[in-house]
């Protein structure tokens, strides 16, 4: 695929409509099939190659229903150069996107957000640790260390509720 | 003595200054023998003084008064009947020795005055002859007067302030008077020439609406959907069907006013004729050359029908007037220009100085932005408080500024369109100002807020004995009521400048939907408190509405904890479902939370009167299966359609479902804005609490105001031009598209009773939306 440095029109009006507070649920279900499929896959590689400025949260996590098998490898690229925005909504899309996209080391990525500050992300990386954990002890007394360590502070609520559902609570409860 | 028939008295030829007592006196001078008493019993059957004053007006057309004020003749006085002086009775040929008996005829005369009742100047708009819904009572008091005097003939005299010329008010005093008049005898066709003659308008329309029970939305004079709405319910039309404002319509709407809980049951023969004059400017109560909404008012009197009094008026001629206008002769009242109006006012306890003349006891009210006398007060929507609110370049915070001048036009509390001041009238008062403490009451009439007391009023003009208050407001939550108001009071005055909110002169107070608001004035010259208390939103017929809600929020997974935390002193009731109180409490709806039968009692949680359920992340699929929500913090499309189908609403009901977080990237999702229109689900919003203490509220807005993607995304963008000055600012809107940071008095939260750039009243249409129930 021939990329271009910088996006098309329609690629252009793609973003701006990724890149907005609201988009249409209708939009968001089909795909944003109003747009042809190489602006899509230019947007993502746009967004691959951008550093600055570092894309929201929405637009990384709308950037999953515009994807295509020729976008795939540059997608994960953009979410793994964001695992570490400000944004703490954009490291939360970034860990769900590579989930979805099934990405080989998402494990070690979820491990390396564990000490995230936002309980969006932490919760995000215990839901894909917790599978794994069910046969990894280590990875299991991790978590219950990280509950133990959280559960009193009320900011974690979702991440320790998660942990907690999976069984995963303090030593001494 | 005894004196001939009237029929052989001699007719006496008027000379100025003339009275009964000069009048005599030349008679005795002449041989007669004759008094003043005789003269009066003769002519008017009775000697006592009132009555006769009411004969030498009424029968010889006296104006002029002698110092003592009784009438005194002029040579010029055109009566109705001329005054006789009686001869000697003198009867020749009569048989002697034989017993005569003579019948003696006396002229007796009944008490001319009987009882008097008024329509206070609060019924007027100024300038206009519309009665307003607050008239029913004092027209019951003249249908229970007449029907107490079944003798008795009404005449009605309409009466203006001073601003206009004497000929337009002596028109506008007629038209008012005729206006009553055709109020009381069902004449529909008077107000309708009076519409159209005065313009009228949508404004009257919707009063008329609102007094019948059907909710025109804000009397704002413009045709909307909502006053639509209200047309076609007093019409018992469906929904959506055609209606029009016009003669057609009013006849019936005129008719229904007239005759409904504000029937008067008087027909036209109980009225004296003219039956209606007006008096123009010329009989103030205040003699002041300002709109005294106290010279704006129409009198009824009620006479005997055997002693009507003689009107001197014409109508639309003010030369009678003028004629009545006798310079340097002494009134009752002062102020009273009219000679004769002066004379039957006189006796009337509710118009002029009554018969116990003395200082009127003081009075304490509210008015309204408009300055009129209110019956209930609302929530201030601080619609005129922000300045424009900007976006720093290249993008970032909103930042807006609180306006909080020293003049009520650039003060957030002063030019409020739901501000109120308080206004006292005390007759006794001395000084320029005087003190009024005010304070809001809850439901059971305990102290709400009473912080910061008194509250500084002050003279409308020197010596008018009228004092009103800067405006103030009613705030529904803690960070708008402790805004620091400037007290819009100047040096020299101690307390000029800007007021914290326990310090006197702060100028808002926590209001509450279910309670009132109340204002208490001990008068200057002593004697008892007076106080006034007016509810907050008006009862009859209530303004005020209920919103439920079904609150919902998703577990991690099923029998686990909630995504967000549903215990007692949470963040979900001490911050989200508190604003959402607070924001539709502004508009005068008070939001419930709803339970559904059958609802797992564990599952319930309940603070301060609201309850949340918490649910399982399990939906219902279009095929009936349950199926799981995969991730409840990061819910989609087809999960979002399946827990509404799972968690059906209950009647009209909107369903707020707090998720950990939703797929599409957006902050919050809501029909009909994410296109949940013509689906099942409407109704629904979906909410995430880290977007943020508005949010909830926000999404819970597209639900209200039905305002879709296709217009500006659903959410709020002013109008080029707001109306009446308002400054509808953008970024403290609750429907725009950003929420501002966390909860301030700049947050994202207001709601607009104007429309904004895609025509849409959010006031108006959140209040009418069918997910609201009456209160």
């Amino acid at each position: 695929m021939t990329l271009s440095t910088t996006p098309s029109a329609e690629a252009r009006s793609l973003l701006e409509t990724l890149e907005d507070l609201h988009v249409a649920k209708k939009q968001v279900s089909e795909g944003f099939a109003e747009f042809s499929q190489a602006a899509k896959d230019e947007v993502i590689e746009h967004v691959a190659r951008t550093f600055s400025p570092a894309p929201a949260g929405r637009l990384l996590a709308r950037l999953m229903f515009v994807r295509s098998p020729d976008s795939q490898r540059a997608l994960e690229r953009a979410l793994l150069a964001n695992l570490r925005s400000d944004d703490a909504e954009a490291r939360k899309f970034a860990l769900y996107g590579l989930q979805e996209l099934k990405y080989a080391n998402l494990e070690d990525i979820a491990l390396l957000s564990l000490r995230d500050e936002s309980d969006a992300v932490t919760a995000a990386a215990a839901q894909i640790l917790l599978p794994a954990a069910k046969s990894d002890s280590d990875l299991r007394a991790l978590l219950t260390s990280f509950y133990e360590a959280r559960r009193a502070d009320g900011s974690f609520h979702a991440t320790t509720s998660i942990l907690s559902a999976a069984s995963i609570t303090a030593r001494d409860s | 003595m005894g004196f001939d028939s009237r029929a052989n008295a001699k007719v006496y030829t008027r000379q100025e200054g003339d009275t009964l007592e000069t009048i005599a006196e030349r008679e005795r001078a002449s041989g007669a023998n004759l008094t003043a008493d005789d003269l009066a019993r003769f002519n008017f059957g009775s000697t006592d003084p009132d009555t006769v004053n009411e004969c030498l007006r009424d029968e010889l057309g006296c104006r002029k008064r002698d110092a003592n004020n009784n009438f005194v003749i002029a040579a010029d006085d055109q009566g109705r009947s001329d005054l006789l002086i009686p001869l000697p009775f003198q009867r020749s040929g009569l048989p002697v020795l034989t017993t005569h008996t003579l019948r003696v005829k006396a002229k007796t005369a009944s008490p001319q005055f009987i009882e008097c009742c008024k329509v206070d100047g609060i019924t007027f708009e100024f300038d206009r002859s519309f009665v307003r819904p607050s008239v029913v009572g004092q027209l019951k008091g003249l249908e229970t007067a007449a029907n107490k005097s079944p003798e008795a003939k009404i005449m009605i005299f309409g009466h203006t302030d001073k601003v206009g010329s004497e000929t337009y008010n002596k028109d506008l005093s007629e038209r008012r008077a005729k206006s009553v008049f055709a109020f009381i005898t069902d004449d529909t066709a008077v107000w309708e020439d009076l519409y159209n003659r005065e313009n009228w308008g949508v404004k009257v329309v919707q009063e008329i609406l609102l007094a019948l029970g059907h909710d025109p939305g804000p009397i704002d004079g413009l045709m909307g959907d909502q006053t639509r709405a209200a047309m076609r319910s007093f019409l018992g039309l469906p929904e959506g069907a055609a209606v029009s404002n016009d003669a057609a319509f009013r006849a019936k709407l005129f008719k229904a006013y007239m005759t409904g809980t504000r029937d008067v049951q008087l027909t036209p023969d109980r009225f004296m004729a003219p039956k209606h004059m007006g008096c123009g400017e010329f009989n103030p109560v205040i003699d002041t050359e300002a709109a005294e909404e106290q010279n704006r008012r129409v009198m009824f009197y009620l006479f005997h029908k055997d002693r009507l009094p003689n009107l001197p008026c014409k109508a639309g001629d003010i030369a009678p007037c003028k004629k009545q206008m006798t310079p340097a002769t002494p009134r009752h009242f002062a102020s009273f220009k009219c000679s004769f109006y002066d004379s039957i006012a006189h006796k009337c306890a509710c118009d002029g100085p009554g018969p116990t003349p003395g200082p009127a006891p003081a009075t304490i009210e509210i008015i309204d932005e408009n300055s009129a006398v209110a019956t209930s007060v609302k929530i201030g929507l601080w619609d005129r408080a922000f300045d424009s609110s900007v976006v720093a370049p290249g993008g970032g915070t909103a930042t807006a500024t609180l306006r909080n001048g020293v003049n009520e036009p650039d003060n957030f509390c002063g030019s409020d369109s739901r501000r109120f001041h308080f206004r006292v009238r005390d007759p006794s008062a001395t000084t320029a100002t005087v003190n009024v403490q005010w304070k809001t009451l809850l439901a059971s009439r305990a102290d709400l807020d009473s912080a910061g007391n008194p509250l500084t009023l002050t003279e409308t003009a020197a010596g008018s004995k009228v004092f009103v208050s800067k405006g103030v407001l009613l705030t529904c939550d803690l960070n708008d009521v402790k805004q620091v108001t400037n007290s819009g009071l100047t040096a020299p005055a101690s307390e000029a400048g800007d007021r914290g909110h326990t310090q006197s002169n702060h100028r808002t107070r926590t209001g509450d939907l279910e309670g009132f608001v109340k204002g208490e004035y001990t008068p200057a010259g002593g004697g008892a408190r007076v106080e006034i208390e007016l509810p907050v939103f008006a009862r009859s017929p209530d303004e005020r509405r209920r919103l439920p809600l079904q609150i919902y929020v998703i577990r991690v997974a099923n029998g686990g904890a909630p995504v967000i935390s549903t215990a007692a002193g949470s963040q979900l009731f001490t911050r989200d479902l508190r604003v959402i109180r607070e924001t539709y409490e502004r508009i005068g709806l008070k939001v419930e939370t709803v339970v559904p039968t059958g609802t797992p009692a564990a599952d319930v949680h309940a603070q301060d009167n609201l309850s949340v359920i918490e649910i399982d992340p399990v939906g219902r699929n279009a095929a009936g299966a349950n199926v799981a929500v995969a991730n409840p913090m990061n819910v989609t499309d087809p999960e979002e359609q399946n827990l509404g189908r799972l968690h059906p609403m209950v009647g009209r009901t909107i369903r707020i479902f707090f998720v950990g977080g939703l797929a599409s990237g957006n902050g919050g999702e809501a029909a009909p804005d994410v296109d949940f229109a013509g689906r099942a689900d409407q109704g629904t919003v979906f909410t995430i609490q880290t977007t943020g203490p508005y949010a909830a509220a926000h999404e819970a807005g597209h639900v209200l105001q039905n305002k879709g993607f296709a217009q500006s995304t659903g959410h709020f963008v002013p109008p080029a031009a707001p109306p009446n000055n308002l400054r509808l600012a953008e970024f403290q809107n609750l429907l725009h598209g950003q929420f501002l940071g966390g909860e301030a008095v700049t947050g994202s939260k207001r709601i607009w009773d104007a429309n904004d750039s895609d025509g849409v009243n959010q006031f108006a249409r959140s209040r009418a939306s069918p997910y609201t129930r009456p209160f």
